[in-house]
């Protein structure tokens, strides 16, 4: 019994609703896309379980760090409070424009994730005057088209040297796109064998065995 | 001093001077009255041409918002400047989200475009709030958005909104825009343009922007606002038309953007030319 429910009739779900979900995107009959409608219908409720879970494991981690004194458990501190804040105005006040959650959300979440992503101007331009040598031919080849693409990025300079604008053009609209285009071709190809591996119950990994 | 010792000498500045000079060349453009223009790449050209036609059709737009506070500095000028552009021209649009953060910033935009532009709530526009399992939603909604959206933002049942009694589905939208700051148009072409065929429009920060080409290529995405500078041009665009008074944050910012590149690569310059003396020389580089 624990075997069965515990692989085989997930394994039985994923086989019978993965082919389901790869079949309906072809067939428009009302027969298929009614319960293909259902399906997605349902995945708004899963979602909202999963990131429930995923809540309740973060804070039973940072409340481990806490108890455990682990380094720096202070952050988790920090970590829980934050969250348990968030949520208790949240829930008590509401989260429309006037409430204290949305100033909260405006006044100290909005500089701090700002100020975060800022700083990647500060150490892009460290690293690069660092890193970025010409060692290489392949990273020669990288520092001139990085070089090219930057420079005719600039306003002053595009106007100054009209081709240096249209070579910057050029890489993005045409090495760029093939190299994209090779890697987007590449991810799908692999996505396409991991799901059939895990439809057809090759890759056994992504289901517990109920042992 | 020779040359070859001054080199060596800035190859080995402190980070905290590179530091520096990125601060001073991404403050000073902000004080100054001095206004760069950038002329407007094919690509922003196609978004323009895009958003025109999408007005020009008489249907309703979907905007759908995803970027947070860590991109604002470049996607927010792009959102704004769309806004502006379509609420002049008495467009409809339905606002969706499906990152959470972007839900509190979009609030406080449509309330500034709702002053600024005269709009009715639930008729001029309708923000529908945050979804979760975009992909499955955006799927969705291509043959029913009540189904994944019982109510709007504000809790209002989506059958009481006159505007939503236009739009059923993606069907009776004139395109979908996305403003968004992570991959999810590539899932709109997958689960979107894919099976039920409008025009998408995007606007994208600079380095997802790339990902994007590919698909500008074949047509999935009718028109791309490629970063800052991509809006900064859109601004320009619309000051032009006489539809901005004057140009936005975006332009203001592309001189702090410009100088800012330009710094990169003299940093680059410095330290390559470093590198290649001190082999010739024997003697080390800047260290990596």
């Amino acid at each position: 019994m624990k075997r069965i429910l515990g692989y085989r009739l997930p394994a039985a779900l994923l086989l019978v609703l993965g082919l389901f979900m790869a079949i309906q995107y072809y067939v428009p009959h009302p027969l298929v896309q009614r319960p293909k409608e259902l399906i997605l219908q349902w995945k708004q409720p899963i979602n909202a379980y999963i990131i429930f879970l995923a809540i309740g494991g973060l804070v039973a981690m940072h409340v481990r760090r806490v108890l455990k004194r682990k380094e720096r458990w202070g952050y988790s501190v920090i970590t829980l409070a934050s969250a348990a804040a968030m949520t208790f105005l949240g829930l008590a006040y509401g989260v429309q424009d006037d409430t204290v959650f949305a100033d909260w959300f405006a006044y100290l979440v909005t500089p701090i994730e700002a100020t975060m992503f800022s700083l990647l101007a500060f150490f892009v331009a460290s690293a690069a005057f660092r890193a970025f040598r010409a060692r290489t031919v392949g990273a020669t080849i990288l520092l001139v088209s990085a070089s090219i693409v930057m420079l005719g990025m600039i306003p002053t300079v595009q106007d100054a040297i009209p081709p240096l604008g249209d070579a910057a053009e050029f890489l993005l609209r045409y090495p760029n796109t093939a190299a994209k285009r090779a890697i987007m071709v590449g991810v799908a190809l692999g996505a396409i064998s991991v799901s059939l591996k895990a439809i057809f119950g090759i890759d056994k990994t992504i289901l517990t065995k109920g042992e | 001093m020779n040359a070859r010792t001054l080199l060596a000498r800035l190859s080995r500045l402190d980070r905290r001077a590179v530091f520096a000079a990125i601060a001073v060349v991404v403050v000073l453009p902000f004080l100054s009255p001095f206004e760069l223009r950038a002329k407007p790449s094919p690509e922003t050209l196609a978004f323009d041409a895009a958003v025109e036609k999408a007005i020009a059709s008489g249907k309703p737009l979907l905007v759908d918002v995803d970027f947070g506070p860590q991109t604002m500095a470049e996607m927010e000028p792009m959102l704004l400047a769309l806004l502006d552009r379509v609420f002049a021209a008495k467009c409809k649009v339905v606002f969706v989200t499906f990152i959470t953060e972007a839900s509190s910033p979009l609030r406080r935009y449509l309330e500034k475009m709702e002053a600024k532009h005269g709009l009715v709530y639930g008729e001029d526009y309708v923000f529908l709030g945050y979804a979760s399992a975009y992909a499955y939603t955006m799927y969705g909604m291509g043959t029913s958005i009540g189904a994944y959206f019982h109510a709007d933002d504000r809790g209002t049942k989506i059958a009481e909104l006159p505007l939503m009694r236009r739009v059923k589905s993606l069907k009776d939208v004139s395109a979908v825009v996305n403003i968004a700051a992570n991959s999810f148009p590539r899932f709109w072409v997958q689960y979107g343009v894919a099976p039920f065929g409008f025009d998408l429009i995007v606007g994208a920060t600079a380095v997802n922007a790339t990902d994007y080409y590919p698909y500008l290529q074949t047509g999935q995405i009718k028109g791309l606002l490629a970063g800052g500078r991509a809006a900064a041009e859109y601004e320009g665009l619309l000051v032009d038309r006489g539809i901005l008074p004057k140009a936005g944050d975006a332009t203001r910012g592309l001189g702090s953007q410009s100088l800012a590149l330009a710094v990169i690569l003299a940093f680059i310059a410095i330290g390559n030319a470093a590198y290649f003396l001190g082999r010739r020389g024997g003697a080390k580089g800047a260290k990596p």
